[in-house]
Formats: structure tokens, C-alpha cells, sequence
């Protein structure tokens, strides 16, 4: 389907998405032939993480072979979303911090302490020249640690005023 | 008119005597060179019929060299080190006519060209005015090479104007500025009138001045207690105003002289952005960013200090003048000191100056040794040359603390012993007029009032022993800058370029050109590429092959000859509208600090995110790129790592898609990637190249199996067009790189073939 040069998008009238027996997401790209154990991609993680969905079925990127692209998540049914949603969720295992405790600087390296949609945690950033802290639109941030895990703060606004204040001072980003 | 130039008597009349007429001859010009080596004027003469090499020894003329141009087939000039000779082609075999030094190379490079035109039955190329004209501008370039520093920039005296300049649009400014200056200093100079009422009229009971009354009557105040308080509040307000207004100045010094820098910066960064390729071959790039950054903030400080010399010179003026009118006795002891420290400072100058500038040059010759250490860093630790590397910076980072010790060294010498004359000339003022005062010839009022001025009068003196040094550093730095600003892109857009949309039709004509004018790298070359064509360049390191597509992708102007697109001279096109149809993917993929969707579209910020994305599939970075956490949001760092060369490269076959470029440039796009990662690009290409105009160049012949025609050029020369059989079969120089290719090759082939049963 999705082989040669050209990108081919997925119509989300004819799409069909659905759980197999083992768990694993089945899809039919346009009604007839049906694809199991398919993996979704985020294109563009940080900037539009619901749009430009690339469906791929195959292991590793060498077996790969793209389904098509889905342009965006919302004119697709409900529960359609939410299998779709809870793939990404397994791939992109990304924390959000909702409130930072406290940011040390020592011989160049940040260790935060921070609590998280999904519990309190302590991480590291190694090296202040790698592009660590990525904004995400005007005041998000994602932030990836020394040992690769991801971390979001969707909005530093929405952040208590003590937890911004420690992240700005901190962050030159 | 060097290429005929104007014989010596001697030589007409021997022509005369052997029957050469003059109508005859074509060219004539002289060398400096025997062909034994010896300093010697021999002449090099070109006939419709001969070309000649006539010696000339006082009255004596003599044929060195003859051949007739029906038995020559080519000329060259062969290069050696310090002297060069022309050589013409005979039966195969060639000979050395005439032999010269190499400040006579681009001369003779043009004689070569002139006998190749008139062996192949053309007419001269160049006129004799032109070839004048080149000389001309060829003794500007090396000029210009030697002292890159232009005219205008360079002359002091236009350094002013120029200045001014940069400071017009901010003159409202600039005018209340110099209002708060006079305000300032005047406030200043009031301040010691007041202390002198104080003391004299209060504590000396002497008469108050009429001015004092006139002042007080106007406040309404009568009474000693009622002066003295205004006599305080006065000098209170005096104070404070003189505060408020070194604020308010100090805020719009500041704000002027930060947006001035400001707007150096651009201009500059701006002027780096229009500058032809062959600027930074005569410019170091450490050297420009200590301009952008270093001498741009310089001049912010310098401007400021400006400001601090002016109400200096305020002063010492009005301090000066009051301290003649309150009395002109002590003023002439004052003064004494003073002549001297101003004898000591103009020999102060005269020493001082060349440390400064040598200190900057030292500082920007560290910054260049540093940026290159740390450039070769790995490759010093890979052959353990840490120590040595080291010794180097130590040596280097020496030059500018011996040049800071030495100009400490005599500032440190200079400043106390102006200090001691000071000293001195308040002990003999402290004398006196201490004497005056006992003899009451003058009031202690006076004398404080006095020493108030002398302090002023002194401490500006003291402060403007600096000035000069101020003004080199000024001069020098704004000197720096303008000499950038001033630099002229080689490249102009002519006036009357056009914007069209190429079809993809390449010539080149006549093409010569040469770094250094003196020696060409392309000569004399012609080739026609039609529209939709595949060729491939191939030949030897350092044949021109590159200088080809710089020249096409007009990065340099050629010294003669023209590139025609769609035929019209590459000159009359428009520079953006043509870069903006060529594509261009270098062996360097030049990725930069960006994420992987700014990379491709890099110069293309109204491009939707399906092109980009259409783009990348394309060049078969689609899946790869999918693949990585942060997808086509990825952020690379600087020169694209944190990518495989092979990734590095797709992307950038995407960026030159994305351009959708009728021309397509490939220079050695393959040339330092896995042939797994070749083979995905290759296949990138085939799709890339599809209904373009592509030059492919490479020393990789495999990646020119679907070229439509391979051209092979060495020495600046074609040497051989053909299809790959047809160059296999002519047995020369393509044959021959084959050849040595094939066992690179053939591996390829196993790879390929087993990878084919693999799949």
C-alpha cells in the first residue's frame, strides 16, 4: 500500500480499527483487506501529536511497511479514537509533570525531582548542550532524560507558581 | 595592450631585414627569462604564419625559436615553481619556446589561449584594450589580496562623515544629549561659586556678592540664616539636579549606543550573507566573529566613553577659564604642571599606539589558533598529541599577555608620574596662594573655590591623557567594521536580470576562470547539456570538476567565456531565481541545529507538512525518520548528528526535492556512505532525477550506469564525451579510472547479486 515514493493517506470514512484476539490492533484501510498487529507512529510527537498518523505493520524499520498516513484523529468515530489513543499511549510513554519539587544544578548536571501524572520521580539531565528541553507550541516543554524517558509540562502557565518559578530558573528554554 | 606590445627598433628593423611585415604580426609581447634561465628580455612574436621567439642582447637580435602554426596542434603553458614556460604541441612532441617567471604566467596563459584561437581558425578573443584592462585588473586583485582593507573605509578622514552616519537617525537624541552635557558640566562648574560664598561671607564675614543678593531678593530671603539656608538648599539642588541629569544621560547614552550595536551586528551579519564565496577565501571566519561579536561591543563601550571625553574637554575648558578669572597668578602656576603632563602625553602617543593595535591582533590570532585546536581535537587525541597541542595554545595565549604586560608596563609608568606633576602643582597653588590668604590678598573662600576648579581642571587633564588611546581604539575598531561593510559582493545582481522559468538547456562557452586569475582551473571549455539530459563529470582530484557547478551555480563569475541557461548569460539571470531552480546535494549534506521538518524545508517556511512529508518518502528518509522517538520533530544537532551519514544524506536529497529544481546538482552525494546507504540513495536519485536537467559528479563511475552521457575532463579541459561503451572503447582516460575502480566494483556487484537472491 504504502510503498514506492509517494505518501498514501488513509480516508477516515472507510478506515476501520478494532482489538484481535490477542490484544493486538487489527486495521483495514479501506474496508476489504485487513492488516493485524499494526503499529501507529506520531510524525510529529512533540508538534502535532494527533496528526499526520503513520500505520505501519512489520517488526523492525526494515521490514516496515507503511499503511498509509492518517491526517488527524477527530472525524473518526469515538471509540475508533480511543483504540487508536490507547496505541499511542503504549508507544509514547511520556510523562507529564504537574508539579516540580525542586531542580539542583550540580558540576553541570539538573537533577529534578518532580511529581507526575503517574507518580512522584526523580530524573537527571546529563549535558546542558544537547537540546534536552524541546518547546512544544508557545509554553509547553518536553523534556527527555539522560536515560531517554520523556517528561511533558503541556503548559507552563498551568504549573504552580513556585514549580515555574524553579523551572525557569533553571532552564534557559 | 600587453599582448601587443610595441617592439624594440632593433627587433622592427631585423624583422624588416628577414621580410616579416609588420601588418603580419598578431601578437607580441616580452618574457623576463632566457630559456636558460638567466634574467634576459626575450619577445615572444605570433604571425599569421609563425610564432617566434626573438632574443634581444643590446643591438643584438637573433631567432631563438621558430615553428610555423601549420605543424603546431596545441600550446600549453607548464607550470613550475617560480617560472613557468609555453610549449607547443608538434607531432606529438612538445617544445619549449619561451620561458618566463610566474609574475608573467597570467599573460602568457592569455598568449596560449590567443595561439589555441588562432590554431583552431577562430579570430582573437580577447582585444588588446581588454587584455590592458585585465592587466589592469589583475594588479587590483592582487592589491586588494595583499591589503583586502578598502579605500574608503581606511582613510581617517572619512571615518567622521561616516560616523555621523550611523548616528542620524538617532539625532533628536543626540541633541538633548549634548543639551544634558552643557547642563551637566555647567552645574558642575557652579557647585565651587556657591562653596566660595559659603566660606567667605559665613565664616570670613566678607561682603555677599551681588549676584548672591540679586538671588536671594528673588526668594525673598533677608536674614544671614535665612542665606545660609538657601545657600544649602541651593547647593543641595545643585546636586540633585546634577544627579538626575547624569541619569537621564547615562539611560540614553546607553540605549542609543546598544541600538547602534544592535544594528551593526545585522548589517554586518547581513553584509556576510551577500558576500561572494571568494571573500571568505581572503577572510578568516574566527577573525569575522570577533567583528560581528567583539568589535561591535567595543565600539558600544568606546561610544560611551565618547561621552565621558566630551564632558572632560567641558570642563577643562570652563575650569580653565574660571580659574583665570578667580586668579590668573595661581592659574599660571597651575598651568605649569600641566604643560608637562602634556609634553609627557604627546610622547606617550607616539609610543603607545602600536601596542594597542598589535594587542587586537594578537587577541584574534588566539581566537583563530583555539577555534582550530578544537576543531582537530579527536584527531590530536587519536595520535596522543594532547601535549603538543597544548604547547601550541601556551605559545599562542603567550602573545597577547606580553603585549598586555608591555602596554601595563608603560601606562603603569606614565599614570603615576602625571599624577606626581599634579600633585606637585596643587603643593605649589597650596603655597601660594596659602601666601595670598596670610597676606589677605585673598579670601579662603577664593583659594577653596580655586582648588575646587584645580581638581576638576586636573582630574579632566589626567582623564584626556587617554583620549588618544580612546581614539585609535575608535578608529581602528569602526575601521574594522566598515571595512566590511564596505567589501563589495564579486557577484552582482545586474539591473537588468530576469526572472524566468528554466527548461533546463546548459552551455558553457569559452569558459576559463581560475581562482587566481593566474592560474585557471577551467580553460577554454565548452559544453552544451540539453534539457531533461543525465550527465555525469567525471575525472581525476582537482580537474575542475567542482569549480564547474560553482560556476554554474554562479558562487564565482569566469574570467572569460559565459554560462548560458536556456541562453541567457548566467550575469542576466537573477541570483534567487536562479539558485531557486537548481538543486544542489553535496558529498556534506549540511544539516543544522534544527528539527528534521526545518531541515528539509529549509528556505521554504510557506511549505505545507504533506509536502515535506512527500519530499521525504521520496528520498527514502520516510520511514527512518518515522521510526526515530521524535519523528519528523526531531531535533539534530549541529551538522545534522545524532544521524548515520547515509540519514544525514536522504535528508537532504528531501530538501532538494522539496525545491522542485529544474537543474540538479549531485557532487559526490554518494561519495562517504555504506553502499547499503548508497544503494537507498541511489534509488532516492532515480526518482529525484526524473524529468530534471542532472550533473552528477563523482569519482564513484557506478553511480553513473543510467547517465545519458559521461564527459571527462581533466586539467580544466573535456578530454573525452561518450556513452559508458563509447568511452570504454576510445581506450583513454575513462578506461583508465575504470580500471582502477574495478575491484571496488566488482564487490559491489557480489553485494548486489546476493542481496537480489536474498530477496
Amino acid at each position: 500500500m504504502g510503498h514506492g515514493s509517494k505518501v498514501s493517506y488513509l480516508q477516515p470514512q472507510k478506515l476501520k480499527v478494532w482489538l484481535g484476539t490477542a490484544g493486538e490492533l487489527c486495521v483495514s484501510p479501506d474496508g476489504e483487506k485487513t492488516y493485524q498487529h499494526v503499529k501507529i507512529f506520531r510524525t510529529r510527537p512533540i508538534s502535532a501529536p494527533n496528526k499526520y498518523l503513520s500505520f505501519r505493520v512489520g517488526h523492525t524499520q526494515t521490514e516496515q511497511e507503511e499503511l498509509g498516513v492518517l491526517i488527524d484523529l477527530k472525524p473518526l468515530p469515538a471509540v475508533t479514537q480511543a483504540l487508536i489513543e490507547n496505541e499511542l499511549d503504549k508507544r509514547y510513554f511520556i510523562h507529564q509533570i504537574l508539579s516540580i519539587q525542586s531542580i539542583k544544578e550540580e558540576w553541570g548536571v539538573l537533577s529534578w525531582k518532580v511529581n507526575t501524572d503517574k507518580g512522584y520521580k526523580e530524573f537527571s539531565l546529563s549535558n546542558k548542550d544537547q537540546p534536552q528541553i524541546i518547546p512544544i507550541k508557545e509554553r509547553g516543554r518536553l523534556i527527555t532524560d539522560a536515560n531517554g524517558n520523556r517528561y511533558v509540562i503541556p503548559d507552563l502557565k498551568l504549573l504552580d507558581s513556585r514549580s515555574r518559578l524553579e523551572f525557569l530558573r533553571h532552564s534557559n528554554c | 595592450m600587453i599582448l601587443r606590445k610595441e617592439l624594440p627598433q632593433e627587433i622592427k628593423r631585423f624583422f624588416e631585414e628577414i621580410g616579416v611585415q609588420e601588418e603580419e604580426l598578431l601578437l607580441t609581447t616580452d618574457s623576463d627569462l632566457d630559456l636558460e634561465g638567466n634574467y634576459s628580455t626575450q619577445w615572444l612574436v605570433l604571425s599569421s604564419t609563425r610564432l617566434m621567439n626573438i632574443g634581444l642582447k643590446g643591438a643584438l637580435v637573433w631567432i631563438v625559436k621558430e615553428f610555423n602554426l601549420n605543424e603546431l596542434t596545441s600550446v600549453r603553458v607548464d607550470r613550475r615553481v617560480g617560472n613557468a614556460s609555453l610549449e607547443v604541441e608538434k607531432k606529438g612532441q612538445f617544445y619549449e619556446v619561451i620561458r618566463f617567471s610566474t609574475a608573467l604566467i597570467g599573460k602568457f596563459e592569455g598568449f596560449s589561449t590567443e595561439i589555441t584561437a588562432v590554431l583552431k581558425g577562430r579570430d582573437l578573443i580577447l582585444t588588446t584594450e581588454q587584455q590592458g584592462e585585465k592587466e589592469h585588473k589583475q594588479k587590483r586583485h592582487l592589491k586588494q589580496r595583499l591589503s583586502w582593507a578598502s579605500p574608503k573605509s581606511t582613510r581617517k578622514n572619512r571615518l567622521l562623515p561616516r560616523i555621523f552616519q550611523l548616528l542620524k537617525p538617532y539625532h533628536g537624541t543626540g541633541v538633548l544629549l549634548v543639551f544634558l552635557l552643557l547642563t551637566g558640566a555647567a552645574l558642575d562648574l557652579a557647585s565651587p561659586q556657591f562653596f566660595k560664598v559659603l566660606v567667605d561671607n559665613f565664616i570670613e564675614t566678607v561682603a555677599l556678592p551681588a549676584w548672591f543678593l540679586a538671588f536671594a531678593l528673588w526668594f525673598k530671603q533677608n536674614s544671614n540664616i535665612q542665606y545660609l539656608l538657601l545657600l544649602v538648599l541651593a547647593l543641595g539642588l545643585l546636586q540633585l539636579l546634577r544627579k538626575i541629569i547624569r541619569l537621564i544621560h547615562n539611560g540614553l547614552i546607553t540605549k542609543v549606543a546598544s541600538q547602534i550595536a544592535f544594528n551593526l551586528r545585522n548589517r554586518l551579519f547581513k553584509k556576510l550573507q551577500e558576500l561572494s564565496f571568494s571573500f571568505y577565501e581572503h577572510h578568516q571566519v574566527e577573525q569575522l566573529m570577533v567583528k560581528i561579536t567583539q568589535d561591535v561591543e567595543d565600539l558600544r563601550g568606546l561610544m560611551l566613553q565618547a561621552t565621558h571625553n566630551v564632558i572632560n574637554i567641558l570642563l577643562l575648558i570652563g575650569a580653565g577659564i574660571l580659574l583665570s578669572a578667580l586668579e590668573l597668578h595661581l592659574a599660571v602656576y597651575a598651568l605649569l604642571p600641566a604643560l608637562f603632563v602634556i609634553g609627557l602625553t604627546l610622547v606617550y602617543w607616539n609610543y603607545e599606539p602600536p601596542s594597542y593595535k598589535s594587542s587586537w591582533h594578537k587577541k584574534a590570532k588566539l581566537n583563530e589558533v583555539l577555534s582550530t585546536l578544537l576543531s582537530r581535537l579527536r584527531i590530536s587525541k587519536t595520535f596522543g598529541q594532547e601535549c603538543r597541542e597544548t604547547e601550541n595554545f601556551k605559545y599562542y595565549n603567550d602573545h597577547p599577555r606580553q603585549s598586555k604586560i608591555k602596554m601595563g608596563r608603560v601606562s603603569g609608568a606614565f599614570h603615576p608620574i602625571i599624577s606626581c606633576l599634579f600633585g606637585l602643582g596643587s603643593l605649589i597653588v597650596l603655597y601660594c596662594g596659602g601666601q595670598n590668604v596670610l597676606r589677605s590678598e585673598l579670601t579662603l573662600g577664593t583659594l577653596i573655590a580655586f582648588f575646587s576648579y584645580l581638581k576638576m581642571f586636573y582630574g579632566a587633564l589626567s582623564q584626556l591623557t587617554n583620549i588618544n588611546q580612546w581614539f585609535i581604539s575608535f578608529t581602528s575598531t569602526v575601521q574594522r567594521i566598515f571595512q566590511i561593510l564596505d567589501s563589495e559582493p564579486k557577484i552582482k545582481k545586474s539591473p537588468q536580470a530576469v526572472d524566468f522559468e528554466f527548461t533546463g538547456a546548459i552551455s558553457f562557452e569559452e569558459l576559463t576562470f581560475g581562482y587566481d586569475p593566474n592560474f585557471p582551473v577551467i580553460k577554454d571549455l565548452n559544453l552544451t547539456i540539453e534539457p531533461g539530459e543525465l550527465v555525469g563529470i567525471v575525472g581525476p582530484s582537482g580537474c575542475g570538476k567542482s569549480t564547474m557547478i560553482s560556476l554554474l551555480c554562479r558562487f564565482y563569475d569566469p574570467d572569460r567565456g559565459r554560462i548560458m541557461i536556456d541562453h541567457v548569460d548566467l550575469r542576466e539571470i537573477n541570483p534567487a531565481c536562479l539558485r531557486q531552480q537548481i538543486g544542489l546535494v553535496l558529498q556534506e549534506p549540511y544539516l543544522f541545529r534544527g528539527s528534521i521538518t526545518e531541515n528539509i524545508a529549509f528556505g521554504r517556511p510557506d511549505i505545507s507538512f504533506e509536502e515535506i512529508m512527500a519530499a521525504a518518502k521520496a528520498a527514502h528518509a520516510h520511514d527512518f525518520i518515522i521510526n526515530l522517538p521524535d519523528g519528523y520533530d526531531t531535533i539534530l544537532g549541529e551538522r545534522g548528528s545524532g544521524l548515520s551519514r547515509g540519514e544525514q544524506q536522504r535528508i537532504a536529497i528531501a530538501r532538494a526535492f522539496l525545491g522542485n529544481p529544474k537543474i540538479l546538482i549531485l557532487e559526490e552525494a554518494t561519495s562517504s556512505v555504506d553502499p547499503e546507504s548508497e544503494k537507498a540513495i541511489l534509488e532516492a536519485l532515480e526518482v529525484l532525477t526524473k524529468g530534471r536537467t542532472t550533473i552528477i559528479i563523482t569519482h564513484r563511475l557506478s553511480t553513473l550506469s543510467h547517465a545519458d552521457r559521461i564527459i571527462v575532463v581533466n586539467d580544466g579541459t573535456i578530454r573525452e564525451t561518450g556513452s559508458h561503451q563509447e568511452l570504454l572503447s576510445l581506450n583513454g582516460l575513462y578506461r583508465r579510472l575504470l580500471e582502477t575502480q574495478l575491484p571496488y566494483l566488482r564487490n559491489q556487484q557480489v553485494t548486489t547479486s546476493s542481496t537480489r537472491r536474498a530477496n
